[in-house]
């Protein structure tokens, strides 16, 4: 029974995503309009990749784009679009209705969570179908450790989300906790340009953020590199992925001493 | 429906206490609601009904007492309990893009048996509302959308916190209606309400609560007799002033009188308006037109929480 509840509610919590035109604009349309004007306007500018072989490979911005671009979204996902979920069930008392139900109560999060990796699944699709078709966009990496470097970033930035609001009981105030937090982040990873355009003290602020750690540990596994390899932060891949679990194990504790059902 | 164990009331509450801070919301609340009854909670604003509600089901944990409803602690047996009971409370509860038909379809899922979503809606007069957003009803097609969500589940035990504030005559009529079947069928109905009116009319028995304590309770007749009351008098205050208010109290019929700014309302047995006719004829005074009705749940209601006269006077 348990099962039939929760396909129910997800399919649920689908529609009322779908039903927010917002949060599908800047989930699924700006990533791939993001991905179309860098495409066309940097997108061939190469990048050499040395794997250390002695034959330098020779990769382009177009190729990262979409791994880069999925970064931002599961950090977009995580700490705007969800607590938005979260944050509406305490406002209008959802959860205490659904307390007073059969619902066991990590349906309430395990659905919105659901809901976002079908909505970040599709963003990544439509990217990959468009890049494919539009820019020949190459993959050298393992899809099997890109999946799990999207998988962290995502519980990364969900738990933090949820840590973050766990007693915020206005949406708007949610919002505005996101944004602020969110568009430093963005600006900072490399998601919006080369991190080395910034003067040192902003990168050394950006090596500390989790976006930057989401956006290399992506794009540098779709390009094929080894946990071992340096990333742009000055670490090997695997501490940005120790880095990002860590996070989230932290968060979901934090979030479950702090989290406020009313 | 499912049975509940023939040998525990639907609902115990024993010594019931609850404190906010300072302030103390339900205080040594006791009671039994019978399986099967339609059991009314009545009181001011900040009686306490909504927190001894919201113990029952489980969304509060009581300072002390204990509450059992089919027997079982509500908040350590949760997971039991939820199957045998409806809930509808005052907040909203519901996602304001979801369409009601959605939100009945999810809650019909959540039970192992439940009413059908087409007759709960055609009955209650929700129709024209299940391809609507939850956010874009009306204040009554809200209530409504929320009392089918407590009803869909098929529960034992339905609470319903004034379920109908905000209601037109006629959705209250058919709401009560459709719940006095759902009660001949064995479901057990506790509900808060404002309209006396309503409580006398259709529960079977009334918990008269006032600053946290159970001021009374009993069938609606019953607290009348028991109160001594039968009747109630209107007088113009002018009367009053004339006869003098210790000719009047000293009538052994009797039992209270209060008075506003215009109007002195005399409450007493059987033999109030007799007497009273009697004094006032002795006294050579004419009131005109003389206004009297048997004593009802309204009266007992004012004499027990014995604040503000609602219709504008103190007491």
């Amino acid at each position: 029974m348990n099962a039939t509840v929760l396909r129910r509610l997800i399919y649920s919590e689908l529609l009322l995503a779908l039903r927010e035109p917002w949060a599908m604009f800047m989930t699924i349309v700006m990533p791939l309009a993001i991905f179309l004007a860098l495409g066309f306007s940097v997108g061939n500018v190469e990048i050499p990749v040395d794997r250390g072989t002695g034959n330098v490979e020779m990769f382009h911005v177009r190729d990262v784009l979409l791994a880069g671009n999925i970064a931002w979204v599961t950090a977009m996902f995580g700490i705007i679009a969800l607590p938005q979920t979260l944050v509406e069930f305490r406002q209008y008392a959802i959860f205490r209705r659904y307390r007073v139900t059969p619902m066991p109560s990590y349906m309430l999060i395990v659905a919105p969570l659901a809901v976002g990796a079908a909505v970040i699944l599709a963003s990544l699709a439509l990217m990959l179908v468009v890049g494919w078709l539009v820019f020949g966009i190459r993959f050298a990496g393992n899809a099997a450790m890109v999946a799990l470097a999207i998988s962290i970033s995502y519980l990364a930035f969900a738990a933090l989300g949820a840590a973050i609001t766990a007693r915020i009981g206005r949406t708007r105030t949610a919002l505005g906790l996101g944004l602020t937090l969110f568009f430093p982040m963005f600006v900072l990873s490399g998601a919006f340009g080369p991190r080395e355009a910034f003067p040192a003290a902003l990168q050394l602020v950006g090596d500390w953020l989790p976006l930057t750690h989401a956006y290399d540990l992506h794009t540098f596994l779709w390009l094929g590199a080894s946990w071992g390899e340096e990333t742009t932060i000055g670490l090997p891949i695997w501490v940005s992925f120790a880095y990002l679990a860590a996070l989230a194990g932290i968060c979901v504790a934090a979030g479950a001493r702090l989290f406020r059902w009313d | 429906m499912g049975k509940l164990p023939p040998d525990s009331p639907a609902l115990q509450v024993t010594s019931l206490r609850k404190v906010y801070g300072d302030v103390v919301a339900v205080d040594d609340a006791s009671f039994a609601v019978e399986r099967g009854s339609v059991f009314c909670i009545i009181g001011p604003n900040g009686a306490g009904k909504t927190t001894t509600i919201e113990c029952l089901e489980g969304l509060r944990q009581p300072d002390s007492g204990s509450v059992r409803v089919a027997g079982l602690d509500p908040v350590t047996d949760r997971a039991s309990v939820v199957h045998k009971i409806g809930v509808q409370l005052q907040e909203v509860g519901i996602p304001p893009r979801m369409k009601a038909r959605e939100a009945l379809s999810l809650f019909a899922a959540l039970y192992r048996a439940s009413l059908s979503v087409a007759e709960l809606s055609d009955e209650l007069g929700l129709a024209e509302c299940l391809a609507k957003q939850y956010g874009a009803l009306s204040g009554g097609q809200k209530r409504r959308v929320n009392i089918a969500l407590a009803l869909v589940g098929d529960p034992e035990i339905v609470f319903l916190d004034e379920p109908t504030t905000g209601l037109d005559p006629e959705s209250r009529f058919r709401f009560w209606e459709y719940l006095r079947r759902q009660n001949a069928r064995g479901m057990t109905i506790v509900v808060t309400t404002h309209y006396l009116e309503e409580a006398h009319e259709y529960c079977d028995v009334i918990l008269l609560m006032n600053e946290g304590k159970v001021v009374a309770t009993g069938p609606p007749a019953r607290l009348i007799a028991e109160s001594g009351l039968a009747a109630r008098v209107v007088l113009p205050l002018t009367v009053l002033e004339t006869v003098g208010e210790d000719d009047l109290v000293a009538l052994p019929s009797v039992a209270h009188i209060r008075s506003t700014d215009t109007t002195c309302y005399v409450y007493g047995d059987g033999n109030v308006v007799g007497n009273l006719t009697d004094l006032l004829s002795e006294k050579g005074i004419s009131p005109g037109v003389l206004e009297a009705r048997p004593a009802n749940l309204e009266d007992i209601y004012f004499l027990a929480v014995g604040h503000v006269n609602p219709r504008g006077g103190q007491e």
